[in-house]
């Protein structure tokens, strides 16, 4: 068993991050403002997961680091389709961060606890973060100038796998894949951007830039709405490379990639697709592409079907369960069982907290600057 | 005639379609049935999922919230599709009136057609 995690740390320390990760999630969030989907009531299960980390996560993490150290945790990062990613890093310490921010709205935030559990997300946090990002003096994305790339020992292999874009039809043919893979993995996560994340850039010998985008669990997962649309999945697992000519590129703490242009599709030159569930490069060919396409096209009818046939309340837990499972992927690698049962810990609130209709978006202007209170 | 104005997620040559509110899932259960190309479709919510099953049909999307890095904005680069984020519209069409949604300015802009 490890030492106690966030031992050391003093409320001060704790102070520190807090305003850390207030900064970024700060501007992250003004950049993307509104959230809420007519299909799925994504502020209301956001609250509700939540208040569930904020609560659950301290022994949570502390059960996994006693099983495997946050550094290896987050070096596993550096292989692919392991979830070990930006958002998930990002997610560990900021999902308990806006629980503190629900329950402070509430009046029922015990500030004298409030170090004490703060400080064991942190440490565990900040070990798998530093790892994840070769321990360069960096954390996130957001401290390098919008740099990740965990997979910077892979990129030669990666590129040996590209072919140049042959022609206007085979440039359908990718973005056409891309887009239906990445509005799947939004829908089969209930409007989060988790289920694919990007990363990069990768700097080439010749001066381009590689977009390395991981399409994770596109088949059946331990989402059980998945089991009714991902069977007929080809592939799990997937990465996209993208060769890019004449765009800048980087990326957020979402996951997410920022180009300039913003339209970066007409300037991929190669194109790579593998399947990485085993957690090895095998390329897949056109005929492959084309039947993943497929198969994305005909699960997104379904699973939209299935949804929009669901109670608010259920999509409220599903996504609930998806939130809080961001955490998952730390625990199945460290080989520790734990209880991911939503709602649990938010009764209290919940029958408040399922009524948030997020259809009308805060104004960016009365976001307050101090987006996580420091503990007083 | 102009009638609205936003943010543009990414430069696109005018397009045109028929204007179609959608507000819940069975509006777009509908189109999914039949088909949502030439339809110009306008949201109130940014997510991404509200208009997956359809998104590669669409014409353009106009939303009245959000930024290019809202959930809808992400996809519809990726597809490729004209969207206008956050759009602010003088007077909203009927549904079926014919629209050009035009980004191929400093900002997205949403016009009637006469």
């Amino acid at each position: 068993m490890s030492a106690a995690l966030g031992s050391g740390f003093s409320k001060k320390d704790v102070n520190r991050w807090i305003q850390y990760h207030g900064e970024i999630s700060y501007t992250l969030t003004t950049q993307r403002t509104a959230l809420e989907s007519a299909l799925i009531p994504v502020t209301a299960y956001i609250t509700i997961a939540a208040v569930e980390c904020y609560r659950r996560y301290p022994e949570m993490v502390q059960q996994i680091a006693d099983a495997m150290p946050p550094e290896e945790l987050g070096r596993a990062g550096h292989e692919f389709a392991t979830q070990i990613d930006n958002v998930h890093l990002w997610s560990v310490p900021n999902f308990p961060l806006v629980g503190r921010v629900v329950l402070g709205g509430a009046g029922v935030l015990d500030f004298d606890a409030d170090a004490a559990r703060m400080a064991p997300v942190f440490d565990f946090w900040q070990r798998a973060a530093s790892a994840y990002r070769f321990e360069d003096g960096t954390h996130q994305a957001w401290d390098a100038g919008g740099h990740a790339t965990p997979y910077r020992a892979h990129v030669d292999k990666v590129r040996a796998g590209c072919v140049p874009v042959r022609d206007d039809s085979h440039r359908k043919q990718i973005t056409r894949l891309n887009a239906l893979l990445t509005s799947y993995l939004f829908l089969l996560w209930f409007d989060t951007r988790s289920g694919y994340q990007d990363t990069g850039p990768y700097v080439l010998d010749d001066g381009r830039v590689m977009l390395l985008r991981s399409f994770g669990r596109l088949g059946v997962s331990h989402f059980p709405w998945s089991a009714a649309v991902g069977s007929e999945m080809p592939y799990s697992d997937v990465l996209g490379a993208f060769v890019l000519d004449g765009v800048d590129l980087t990326v957020t703490d979402f996951g997410t990639s920022v180009t300039h242009p913003e339209d970066y599709l007409p300037h991929v030159v190669e194109f790579g697709l593998f399947d990485t569930a085993s957690g090895g490069l095998v390329p897949i060919d056109d005929n492959g592409v084309d039947a993943l396409a497929v198969a994305a096209k005909t699960a997104t009818k379904q699973l939209y079907r299935n949804i929009a046939a669901m109670e608010r309340r259920d999509k409220i837990n599903a996504g609930a369960y998806v939130y809080f499972t961001f955490l998952r992927p730390f625990a199945e690698l460290a080989g520790v069982e734990l209880d991911w049962t939503v709602p649990r810990a938010s009764m209290d609130l919940y029958p408040f907290l399922e009524l948030i209709d997020g259809s009308v978006p805060t104004p960016i202007d009365q976001v307050p600057a101090d987006y996580y209170a420091r503990i007083p | 005639m102009e009638i609205g104005r936003g943010t543009k997620v990414l430069e696109a040559a005018p397009v045109r379609g028929s204007w179609r509110r959608l507000s819940s899932p069975d509006d777009v259960l509908t189109l999914m049935d039949t088909t949502a190309e030439g339809v110009v479709a306008c949201v109130a919510d940014a997510g991404a999922t509200f208009l997956a099953p359809i998104f590669d049909e669409l014409t353009a999307i106009v939303c009245l919230s959000g930024t290019p890095m809202s959930h809808i904005g992400i996809v519809s680069r990726e597809y490729q599709v004209p969207c206008i984020m956050a759009a602010v519209l003088g007077s909203e069409p009927a549904d079926g009136d014919a629209v050009e949604v035009d980004c191929s300015g400093a900002e997205g802009v949403v016009r009637s057609v006469a």
